[in-house]
């Protein structure tokens, strides 16, 4: 399974007042490419993906809220899903895709030994799954946004070949920052509680 | 099941070349009482328990390396487990004394939804368990410290009555440090420094 078949997959599912955030990886420079518009905080640095979708899922709680992180970058900080599974946002999905390497430094620890959708349970995230083909993933992540989470899907995929850059007035830095907050400002939600 | 009971428990399991590393939290006072001598460092920060242990590990393979941990303190880092399992040490044994509780800001996640053993196995750990009276962690105890690890024992304890505190000449800070690193200069297999 290809990380960008996947994100086109669910590309479609995602509506407009949705909120995404990514991480530092080829989820920023695929998702970038995909959904253009909207309420998208690409390239979070590593271990702060799901960290970032939790507390817009806490200011936007009628919203999905979804963090397309990856192995390597929750890795770096599994103690979120303790804080996610005790915050407990219904409206929160977080979507991993573990590609079981890292993007300059070889594998990581799920091409061995570790679990990291076990992690999310022991964390105390009821829902959770592993899937691994496209249409498995088309069904949980529809069952996520139709349903009252938090849900915490890890997606196999394979290594990426290549590197991709998205663009960086889009997806990197000032640019990409005043862009996230432009939307959230135009955010029906957001005009709502200003009032 | 009290938190002393079971490191009274553990001392005698604990012989005097092993090394042993606690957690900030009355883990440390505690195990000073029953640990004096032998190369103990004491009171890691919060989540530097595990990570600190399996560098001794590492350091010291003929021997048992035991870290007493804490749930607050372990969660501040769980990615040390993933680690912990992919170094793989037959000779760590984490000890994770659970009271549901940080020191002074309530209740940790523990009480409510997180379950500390399952994410060590999630991490990788094939040696986890949890226990939750003294006969039970007697047994897993002495396992652990006859078998190959690593091995991983949460130990649901209850919430100290008090704060303790021990010498602190020995238990924190410099002259702690002085202590551990000189035990370690007299350990039998210590082979000097560069």
């Amino acid at each position: 399974m290809k990380r960008y078949d996947c994100l086109k997959l669910l590309a479609p599912l995602v509506d407009e007042h949705m909120l995404t955030v990514t991480s530092l990886s080829s989820n920023t420079a695929f998702w970038s490419d995909l959904r253009r518009e909207g309420v998208n905080f690409f390239g979070c640095n590593m271990g702060l993906c799901i960290p970032f979708a939790l507390g817009l899922s806490a200011a936007f709680p009628r919203r999905k809220v979804i963090a397309l992180d990856s192995d390597g970058s929750l890795m770096i900080d599994t103690s979120s899903l303790i804080t996610v599974a005790d915050v407990n946002p219904p409206n929160f999905v977080a979507i991993v895709m573990d590609n079981g390497s890292y993007a300059r430094m070889g594998s990581t620890f799920t091409a061995r030994k570790t679990d990291l959708e076990k992690i999310a349970q022991g964390a105390g995230i009821a829902k959770t799954g592993t899937v691994r083909g496209e249409e498995a993933l088309a069904a949980a992540v529809k069952h996520a946004l139709e349903t009252s989470g938090p849900h915490f899907i890890v997606a196999k995929v394979e290594p990426d070949m290549v590197r991709v850059k998205g663009d960086p007035h889009r997806t990197y830095g000032r640019a990409m920052r005043e862009w996230f907050l432009d939307a959230v400002r135009r955010h029906p939600d957001y005009q709502q509680a200003r009032k | 099941m009290k938190r002393l009971d079971c490191l009274k428990v553990l001392a005698p399991l604990v012989d005097e070349h092993m090394l042993a590393v606690t957690s900030l939290s009355t883990n440390t006072p505690f195990w000073f009482t029953v640990r004096p001598q032998g190369p103990n460092f004491f009171a890691l920060n919060m989540g530097l328990c595990l990570p600190f242990a399996l560098g001794l590990s590492v350091a010291f393979p003929k021997r048992k390396i035991i870290a007493i941990d804490s749930d607050g303190s372990l969660m501040n880092d769980s990615s040390s487990l993933i680690t912990v399992a992919d170094v793989n040490p037959p000779n760590l044994v984490a000890f994770v004394m659970d009271n549901g509780s940080y020191a002074h800001m309530g209740p940790t996640f523990t009480t409510r939804r997180t379950d500390l053993a399952k994410m060590a196995q999630g991490a990788g750990i094939a040696n986890t368990g949890t226990v939750g009276s003294l006969e039970e962690f007697s047994a897993a105890a002495k396992q652990a410290m006859e078998s190959r690890g690593p091995t991983l024992i949460v130990a649901k304890v209850e919430r100290d009555a008090g704060r303790v505190s021990a010498d602190r000449s020995r238990t924190s800070g410099r002259p702690m440090r002085e202590w551990f690193m000189d035990a370690v200069r007299h350990h039998p297999d210590y082979k000097g420094g560069r």
